[in-house]
């Protein structure tokens, strides 16, 4: 749904209006006078620390001598320094990928810091010895420098070009940063014979200039080997587009928001076609269909799945043994690599290893140990196909557009009697057919050759249940107020539970809980069901007891320690969306008799609230008679995302709720 | 064929598991709160003269649980002096059968330099076998080659807090004329000295120590653990030579590198008689000149070859505005100079948790450069990397702890300042109103001082206006709530002052049910410190804050009420601190004071029950409530 959203937004900004002549670079690299000094902080930006005056940059094809072509992406960019908090903007990292013989390089950086000292402008140049390479590891490299004679004030500036071989790999451009920015412009030329899409996002509208063109000699020398390197040029139209923005303020981290990248305004390009004159055009982006069989062939990706993969035949028998049916045969096959395989990174599309050799090293990466989930599952003839997606942290993907880049996340699928389970084998508390929160990024793609299905794995679509029961007795000699809660707890928070008792273990867990509580009650008989069944979520139970001296008035919440202490939404504003990991629905229910020797002076008067019509509710429902008091209380949201505008409901609902959940039960003695 | 099977079967054992790496093989004795063991730890250091060693490791360990994970993976470090000759790396199952074996060539090689570094030339490798069938065990083994010596690695017979230890073993082998240093700490183990030919042989050696478990709130592991300190006594690196025997010889090659980078250009020069020849007290002068770094430097962290030690000479940091620790102290003590007052370079360590220097030996310490200028009785304390701290004040980085003064004539051992609960101090005086819906608006005047002084200093210098909004919001254990306004104002000096403003609304603050009314008067302070009363204590509790902080807050109160349950005052005057909470409610409002008061103090294992205790009342005491009810 959001993705649809973004899509939506998307065209409606290219279709947007085409720029005006007058869009130019407020500052040429260079070229500087004191009174480009008078830059302050914006209006739209008041607080801000350091301000960017132009950051301009284009991208453009040259053919080079490995017989193919480059992508030169130029790069200038100034910045105002406001104050020390802005020094760090004066710290630049340029990332390098990629290997001398192919990869990326850098060129022609230059660096200035310019200070008005007595109404002059003193310019400090960025020696050469100052610039640091750091290989970060085999394929990836920074080109670090800070810049020279910083003072508050002070302007910097600098300059690169950066010559790529990666030529499908046209850098995207983002408008909006960490610092307002005052101007911020990318000059795009696509030849014809590179045919690109061009996808946009964001709050914030660009422009786009009219589409110029011109004619372009391309020359290629196309390396001979022993023999001589051969010399070839052709002609080809050009299309030089200039995408620019004004007036950008910087964005602003928020909680319950996937990733800051969904709504950052940026543009990134595609390469779609190649056509190239007197050829016939090549379509590259392809479609699901195309992109499925090419993972499917892809060695890092899917390779493996289609052998019979017999050197697994005598494991496998071992790891089915005893499965009475399919679905048993699945459980089995997903519990053997969850609980005996370790996880060494998540957020990788591509396999680090033949699946053999996972299975083997009994490790790797999430696409590794997924892949080989699906060649075992395939193997013992299930239904299994891999699923890839794309991580909450990790932005949107396109359902349209057969974006690979976008994605980062490898799970299986298998289909067992026509009911389909998702599995992600990397995460040890996860049970079957469960993934984590995380995966909940909205469109997902099956990869199989005959069948490359969307699948919607939805926050929304994600429900929290649990179920919390108190039973309060008048049990003699324990007190004025005992009882014992049992709480089934949610799915997710099972999955966090179980690592808490891992980690520190069950004692250290129930310290948390007695925490909670305020000192005058004590927990005792605690236990925790389920914690090895990761298919179940687990059940929490323990004994309260009220240490009391028999006071006149007893004061009871009959939330216990349950109820919500303070509002989850903290900020009295909001800008993005909220999307939160889940929708949920928490159930409390208490019984109790009244305490011996004590009658009801007060209690709290029912209520329930609607969120938004049908999207919510809370109830707070209490009764008493003679002997005992019945209350339940209900919190449901139905679903996880909402807009921007439903935020001062949302922050109000829960403030409602805080409220109401801390309010007491009066116990008076009788005299 | 049968009869073969068998002999294949018999002898499996024989070969494969002649090692005994088998994870049945350790006594229980250290298993016991283990979630590693070192099954072997062997450390050879071969000194061939005073800036070439050779050192050969062999460690085997043996990892039962997943907390013990970070022993089944290796990181080695090596940089322009040290260079890995090898590197091999086996992984075993929990019967001791090889699983899998890689070398140097088949290790990932990374850069060392981290966040907030923009350049160390320091490399290591890194492989790990991401193993999780427990339990299981790696050995591996790493020859290193040092061209360049300042420092000789710490023996730890135990490494570290829940890993116990079956054989370790240190030995070095030195020329026979070379003056080997150690100092046992935790320990009085010593070395059984041999001699071969031209060499004399050191050798360290223990069997079976079971773990120990670090606690919360207790001593640091090096507090604890047995460890034997090495040293050189005369070595050299990068063409320096120096002799480590005394802080007085440490302090000479520390000289050694910074002689000649004090030379200032003109400009600054001018700069410096500029800002101080027309001020008589030498206290002014340094304050013009450390307000003059401070306005005019940043810290940029550059660590290349010795770099580590050598600070950047006092004309790049001129030109450049930048520096590290090093490079700025020494830029700082070159404008002293230039005054006419002399200033000096301070080793220390820098860091709330880092360890604390080891006087009587003298020895490669500290990961800090401070500068300081001694008056007479006093010293003026100045930290060079910060371009907001107030001059003469060392907070809780750098204050009360030893370190080493460097003079003319070498190293001294000294002390910087000390806090104490008067100095560390924090004075809230709230004026506040509840109205009938429980809805609460609070002006809420805070003074900070001294290290209490720190949060504030950071929201005022650290935090962009977005970040300190963001904080405060979050900060109060209040239902809901917004700080409408927020003002702060600073005092800098050698025990600084902060004043702050809030103005605070929480809706539905105090909660009110039929004709009752419940509030907490304490409205921002709670304790929610609470230590677990049936943990068995072994080691101290170190209680390391000294602070007071005292809040006076007046309530106002909708008319019509009355009191039906007032928290009875709390007054505890112990060792374990004092602490004071008491309320009195008036007909239209509510008054609460609260002080509690805490020293630096070590309390013994037999005390941890009175501290339970203490902390028990306190989180009490705070989380009383007032329940008022209509008048009838």
């Amino acid at each position: 749904m959001t993705v649809q959203r973004t899509l939506t937004l998307a065209l409606c900004l290219l279709a947007g209006a085409f720029l005006r002549a007058q869009d130019k670079p407020p500052a040429r690299f260079g070229k500087i006078s004191p009174a480009d000094f008078n830059v302050k902080a914006p209006a739209y930006d008041t607080a801000a620390d350091a301000v960017v005056i132009a950051d301009v940059a284009s991208s453009e094809f040259v053919g080079n001598v490995k017989g193919w072509f480059t992508l030169e992406f130029k790069h200038f960019k100034r910045i105002k320094i406001l104050n020390k908090k802005g020094f760090d903007a004066a710290t630049i990292e340029i990332p390098i990928y990629g290997t001398n013989s192919y990869g990326q390089r850098v060129d022609g950086l230059k660096a200035y810091t310019y200070n008005l000292e007595n109404g002059k402008v003193v310019e400090s140049k960025l020696d050469d010895k100052s610039i640091f390479i750091d290989k970060v590891s085999k394929y990836f490299m920074k080109k670090k420098f800070t810049f020279p004679a910083l003072k508050e004030g002070s302007i910097i500036e600098y300059t690169y070009t950066l010559q790529s071989d990666f030529f499908d790999y046209l850098r995207p451009w983002a408008f909006q940063g960490i610092y307002p920015c005052m101007y911020s412009e990318y000059d795009v030329s696509l030849p014809n014979f590179f045919q690109y899409v061009t996808l946009s996002q964001g709050f914030l509208p660009f422009r786009r200039s009219n589409p110029t063109s011109r004619n372009t000699t391309f020359r290629l020398s196309i390396p001979g080997g022993a023999d001589r390197d051969e010399n070839v040029s052709f002609e080809d139209e050009v299309v030089e587009t200039k995408y620019t923005m004004k007036d950008i303020p910087s964005f602003k981290e928020e909680r319950y928001t996937t990733t800051i990248d969904n709504y950052v305004s940026k543009i990134e390009f595609q390469l779609s076609r190649y056509a190239f004159p007197q050829s016939v055009p090549k379509d590259k982006m392809g479609n699901w269909y195309s992109i499925s069989l090419a993972l499917m062939k892809d060695e890092d990706f899917g390779g493996d799945l289609g052998n019979s993969n017999g050197w697994m035949d005598d494991e496998m028998k071992n790891i089915v043994k005893g499965a009475a049916s399919p679905l048993e045969q699945a459980k089995k096959i997903y519990a053997y690599i969850r609980d005996n395989f370790t996880c060494t990174g998540h957020g990788h599309l591509y396999t680090s290893n033949p699946i053999k050799t996972t299975f083997k090293n009994k490790n790797g990466n999430e696409a590794d140990l997924n892949l080989l989930l699906v060649a075992m599952l395939k193997h013992d003839h299930l239904n299994a196909d891999p699923v890839i997606l794309s991580t909450r942290s990790n932005g949107f993907t396109h359902e349209v557009y057969p974006l690979l880049s976008r994605f980062n996340y490898v799970i299986a699928s298998v289909n067992i009697d026509s009911t389909s389970y998702y599995l992600d084998a990397s995460e040890p508390w996860e049970g079957f057919g469960h993934l984590p929160e995380y995966c909940y990024n909205g469109h997902a793609r099956i990869i199989s050759a005959e069948n490359p299905m969307p699948v919607y794995l939805d926050a929304d679509l994600l429900l929290e249940r649990s179920t919390t029961t108190v039973f309060m007795s008048n049990e003699p000699g324990k007190g004025v107020l005992n009882g014992r809660l049992t709480s089934l707890k949610g799915y997710i928070e099972s999955s966090d539970i179980r690592e808490k008792v891992r980690d520190k273990g069950e004692k250290e867990f129930f310290k948390g809980v007695q925490a909670a509580f305020p000192s005058e009650w004590a927990i005792s008989g605690t236990s925790i069901d389920s914690l090895k069944l990761t298919d179940d979520p687990v059940t929490v139970s323990y004994d309260v007891q009220l240490k009391s001296d028999g006071e006149d008035l007893l004061y009871f919440n009959p939330m216990l320690s349950e109820g919500y202490k303070e509002n989850p939404f903290k900020a009295a504003e909001r800008i993005y969306p909220v999307e939160m990991p889940y929708g949920f629905d928490e159930t409390y229910v208490l019984n109790m008799e009244i305490p011996t020797g004590y009658v009801v002076d007060e209690i709290p008067k029912s209520t329930k609230v609607t969120f938004n019509d049908n999207e919510g509710f809370f109830e707070y429902l209490i009764a008493k008679d003679d002997n005992g008091i019945q209350f339940r209380s209900r919190i449901q949201l139905k679903k996880a995302n909402f807009k921007p505008e439903d935020y001062a409901t949302l922050r109000d609902f829960f403030a409602f709720i805080v409220k109401k959940q801390s309010e007491q039960i009066v116990f008076k003695k009788k005299k | 064929m049968r009869i073969l099977t068998v002999c294949l079967v018999l002898m499996i054992p024989g070969c494969l598991l002649a090692q005994s790496y088998s994870a049945l093989l350790i006594p229980d004795s250290l298993k016991k709160e283990a979630r590693a063991v070192v099954r072997e730890d062997e450390y050879i250091l071969e000194i061939k003269s005073p800036s070439k060693a050779i050192t050969r490791e062999h460690h085997v360990y043996t990892i039962l649980n997943e907390n013990g994970d970070h022993l089944g993976g290796i990181i080695s470090r090596y940089d322009k002096f040290t260079s890995i000759n090898s590197i091999s790396f086996t992984l075993y199952d929990m019967m001791g059968k090889e699983l899998k074996h890689v070398k140097k060539k088949d290790m990932e090689d990374k850069s060392y330099t981290s966040e907030g570094t923009l350049m160390d030339d320091a490399r290591y490798k890194e492989y790990d076998f991401y193993y999780k069938i427990y339990p299981y065990t790696v050995a591996y083994d790493e020859e290193d080659e040092y061209n360049g010596i300042l420092y000789f690695e710490t023996w730890k017979p135990l490494l570290n807090s829940g890993i116990s230890t079956q054989h370790s073993k240190y030995v070095i082998i030195a020329p026979k004329d070379y003056e080997v240093r150690y100092k046992p700490v935790n320990c009085d183990l010593k070395p059984v000295i041999t001699a071969s030919g031209d060499k004399k042989i050191y050798t360290w050696e223990v069997n079976n120590l079971k773990a120990r478990v670090t606690e919360s709130a207790g001593p640091r592991w090096k507090e604890i653990a047995p460890h034997v300190l090495m040293a050189p006594s005369d070595f050299e690196a990068q063409g320096y030579k120096g002799n480590m025997s005394s802080w007085e010889n440490f302090g000479k090659f520390i000289n050694q590198l910074r002689q000649g980078r004090d030379v200032l250009p003109e400009d600054v020069k001018k700069k410096v008689h500029e800002l101080t020849d027309p001020l008589k007290d030498p206290r002014e002068k340094v304050y013009a000149l450390y307000n003059y770094l401070q306005k005019n430097t940043h810290y940029i962290s550059v660590q290349l070859g010795i770099g580590g030690w050598q600070p950047f000479p006092a004309d790049y940091v001129a030109a450049k505005r930048y520096g590290d620790c090093k490079a700025l102290s020494n830029y700082m003590i070159a404008l002293l100079k230039e005054a006419g007052i002399s200033g000096n370079y301070v080793v220390i360590y820098g860091g709330r948790d880092e360890p604390s220097l080891v006087d009587d030996f003298p020895s490669l310490q500290g990961n800090h450069i401070i500068s300081c200028v001694p008056l007479g009785k006093d010293t003026i304390w100045l930290e060079c990397t910060s371009q907001d701290v107030s001059p003469g004040f060392m907070g809780s980085f750098t204050g009360d702890r030893k370190a080493i003064l460097i003079d003319d004539a070498g190293g001294h051992i000294v002390k910087t300042p000390c806090y104490s609960s008067a100095d560390n101090t924090r004075s809230r005086v709230v004026n506040a109103s509840i109205n009938t819906e429980g809805n609460l608006d609070a002006e809420v005047s805070t003074t900070y001082r001294g290290v209490r002084e720190e949060m504030p200093h950071e929201l005022i210098y650290g935090a962009s206006d977005e970040e300190r909004e963001k904080y405060l919001n979050s900060l109060f254990h209040l239902p809901t709530y917004k700080v409408e306004k927020s003002h702060y104002d600073e005092e800098r000096g050698p025990m600084p002052l902060i004043k702050e403003y809030l103005h605070v609304l929480s809706p539905n603050y105090a909660n009110i049910t039929g004709k009752r009314l419940f509030i907490n008067p304490n409205l921002f302070d709670r304790s929610s410190y609470r230590l677990s009363p049936d943990s068995v204590r072994h080691y101290d509790f170190v209680d390391d804050r000294a602070f007071r902080d005292v809040d006076s807050i007046t309530i106002n109160i909708p008319a019509g009420y009355q009191p039906e349950a007032v928290p009875q005052d709390t007054h505890i005057e112990s060792k374990f601190g004092k602490f004071t909470a008491s309320v009195k409610v008036m007909p239209d409002k509510i008054l609460y004071y609260r002080i509690w008061e805490e020293s630096m103090t070590r309390f013994p294992p037999s005390d941890y029950d009175g501290l339970v205790k203490f902390y028990e009342q306190l989180y009490k005491a705070d989380h009383s409530r007032i329940v008022l009810v209509k008048k009838e």
